[in-house]
């Protein structure tokens, strides 16, 4: 995302980069910057489908495969240049054995600036979801 | 002063609220995939009701993932880009139940 665009609305305090942010007396996202549910759902698809196409449930190996994807997931949003938003991400991964499982969520926010974005994923021996949350720093 | 202590997450306080909220409606509790969605979906209302109630500049993400005792495996893992000095998250697992096992997770983050 191109950020030095010379007509575009510029805020003084330019040079917040990381966790450490400036006040910028702005009240919400510019409209090129809210966060996009399709576009990040887009991204946890890719990620996911990339990493566990083939996979088979193995005990081992699952816990590693969630953190990996936790922060593949996590490099690739950062990269799509939300700016001034705090992202987490979820990932539940478990094996398919004809068991029932539910995943629920609930938030307090700030409906306009703030949304999410979620992607499951299953084969014959595993199921994973991921969920991604977007929360604007004031 | 004052502030500063407002300004942290605290752990304690938060996992005592998921931990009564959740045995409140899960203990003695059977599996039933007609019920599960009220079960979750009540949990995490009161999870949050709970959190509001304490009046503090925070945004919160509550989950609840509940899946049923199968003998299949079930991990979570979280990645957050946010104020390490500010925010927190804080998960608590329930197993006491013979037929199901319940984790609940709080983010918190700071306004």
């Amino acid at each position: 995302m191109a950020d030095k665009d010379p007509n575009a609305y510029q805020d003084v305090d330019e040079d917040d980069e990381g966790a450490d942010l400036q006040p910028t007396y702005q009240l919400g996202p510019l409209s090129g910057e809210k966060f996009m549910q399709h576009e990040v759902r887009e991204v946890l698809k890719e990620v996911m489908n990339g990493k566990l196409k083939d996979m088979q449930y193995d005990d081992s190996k699952v816990k590693q495969m969630s953190l990996d994807i936790s922060d593949e997931a996590k490099t690739k949003i950062r990269a799509l240049g939300y700016k001034r938003y705090k992202i987490i991400i979820q990932t539940v991964m478990g094996q398919v054995k004809d068991q029932g499982a539910y995943v629920t969520s609930r938030c307090l926010w700030d409906v306009q600036k703030d949304n999410y974005a979620s992607y499951w994923f299953k084969n014959d021996s595993l199921f994973c979801v991921c969920m991604v949350f977007g929360l604007y720093l004031e | 002063m004052a502030d500063e202590l407002e300004k942290k997450f605290e752990y304690d306080t938060t996992v005592q609220i998921i931990e009564d909220q959740v045995k409140a409606i899960l203990d003695q509790k059977v599996y039933d995939a007609k019920e599960v969605h009220v079960w979750s979906s009540e949990i995490v209302k009161r999870v949050l009701k709970q959190l509001h109630k304490q009046n503090k500049p925070f945004k919160y993400v509550v989950t609840c993932v509940i899946m049923q005792k199968n003998g299949a495996g079930l991990h979570t893992a979280s990645t957050c880009y946010w104020d390490t000095k500010a925010d927190g998250s804080c998960s608590y697992d329930y197993h006491s139940n013979k037929t199901m096992h319940a984790i609940c997770t709080v983010f918190a983050l700071h306004i």
